[in-house]
């Protein structure tokens, strides 16, 4: 596949992933872009991979976890309290608080939950992505997801979940 | 306690918004490739604590200095060239069209020295215009700075920045900016007016979050140098980005009112 033809397929659905997890539309602009920069450079190689797309999407995760800085500074503060949002709808309100409980999760936490439930990844895989143990992707999930004050057992989700 | 159907959700909420930013940067939707510059200064101006959005309303003849500032209309005829060579400089010039007004202290500078930007020559023919972010060669990125200003006893967070492109001023102005939490706002919240030697002068100001406050004011003069300065009560008014709170509140309002903002880009002194 030519760079070009897998930019035109792809990019949305890289916006997406990196809109997901950095929860910033200009971050993950920024995101994509500098990772698809990169890609191109090396496009010979990963054109021939099985899945390109996986190699970029994790691609797309490493520069998000190597962005120290630059996530320091623009991530939440503690001291900053969570901003209420309700415009009447209780499930919007309820949504848009989720949003902001999942922008205010430590970098490899949310790239874990993202990964899990976004992406549907295993916990193998995601150990390999982020290059940690797959018992720590679990605790990174279970503080993730006390977090996020989601309840497992609260109902059964509409969408297939992949162990 | 909520169930994995609201994180569901949340995911489909900032889809959404990648859509709605994705739309927004789409050849089709913005063919010049000149103007594919600004994101990039969008995202570096917001890490350095800029990006600001806005709600605010401006007299439709407010457009010209006020608050003390002793300047004039902008000048597009200077000995120097119209965008700083660097960050330094910019600095120096800074400091000269603040005079008295306030005092500042730089923590960012340009250039980009995290954001490796696409430049048109190391993506394929064909699909710079694919690709979100492209800079123009021409346009010199080494003019921006961000950090504290104080003016009055009262600090704030402040990002400046001057640049050459043909994007229009609107660009920074916050409709352009969308995400769960922020106030929506409208065109007409950010108002552009002429000035008399043909500069455009966007101006706007954002109450992102409860309790913070960011000013905006970009001005474009007729050759395309353009001056964008953004200052808030708040260490970093990025806060505009999706439920990202801009840090540390520094103070109950910013350290200067939008019309010294005006007054300031539209300095003759720069």
């Amino acid at each position: 596949m030519e760079f070009a033809e897998y930019v035109a397929r792809q990019r949305p659905a890289l916006m997406r992933f990196a809109t997901v997890l950095t929860c910033r539309t200009w971050l993950a602009e920024d995101l994509v872009s500098n990772v698809l920069g990169r890609a191109f450079e090396r496009w010979e190689r990963i054109s021939v991979m099985a899945e390109p797309n996986a190699y970029v999407r994790r691609m797309v995760v490493n520069e998000y976890l190597s962005w120290r800085r630059r996530l320091t500074r623009t991530s939440p503060r503690a001291e900053v309290e969570p901003v209420a949002i309700s415009d009447g709808a209780h499930e919007r309100a309820e949504r848009d608080a989720m949003v902001h409980r999942l922008a205010r999760l430590p970098r490899k936490q949310r790239a874990a939950v993202v990964l899990r439930y976004y992406a549907g990844l295993s916990d193998r895989e995601i150990a390999t992505q982020l290059g940690c143990r797959e018992s720590t992707v679990r605790s990174q999930i279970h503080r993730a997801l006390n977090a996020l004050r989601i309840d497992l057992t609260a109902s059964a989700p509409s969408f297939q979940e992949i162990s | 306690m909520s169930d994995l159907r609201t994180l569901h959700d949340a995911f489909a909420e900032l889809e959404r918004h990648a859509d709605a930013a994705d739309a927004r940067t789409a050849p089709a939707v913005r063919p010049r490739r000149a103007v594919r510059l600004v994101p990039v200064m969008a995202t570096v101006v917001a890490v350095a604590g800029l990006v600001a959005s806005a709600v605010w309303l401006v007299p439709a003849d407010s457009g010209m200095p006020t608050a003390g500032q002793p300047s004039t209309a902008s000048s597009t005829t200077t000995a120097r060239t119209p965008v700083p060579a660097s960050s330094d400089e910019l600095i120096a010039r800074f400091r000269v069209v603040l005079g008295d007004t306030a005092t500042f202290e730089v923590t960012t500078k340009g250039p980009f020295s995290e954001v490796p930007a696409l430049s048109e020559h190391n993506l394929p023919p064909g699909l710079a215009s694919a690709v979100p972010l492209t800079v123009n060669s021409n346009v010199p990125t080494d003019a921006l700075i961000s950090g504290t200003l104080t003016s009055a006893g009262v600090t704030g967070g402040f990002g400046l920045m001057i640049y050459s492109a043909d994007s229009e001023p609107t660009q920074w102005c916050s409709f352009h900016r969308e995400g769960p939490g922020l106030t929506p706002t409208r065109p007409e919240d950010c108002p552009v007016s002429t000035l008399p030697d043909g500069s455009r002068l966007a101006t706007e100001t954002v109450r992102p979050y409860p309790g913070t406050v960011a000013h905006m004011a970009c001005l474009k003069r007729p050759d395309g140098t353009t001056v964008l300065l953004h200052v808030s009560n708040q260490e970093d008014p990025s806060g505009a980005a999706i439920n990202s709170p801009g840090g540390r509140i520094y103070s109950p309002q910013s350290p200067l009112t939008l019309d010294q903002l005006k007054a300031i880009v539209t300095s003759d002194k720069w």
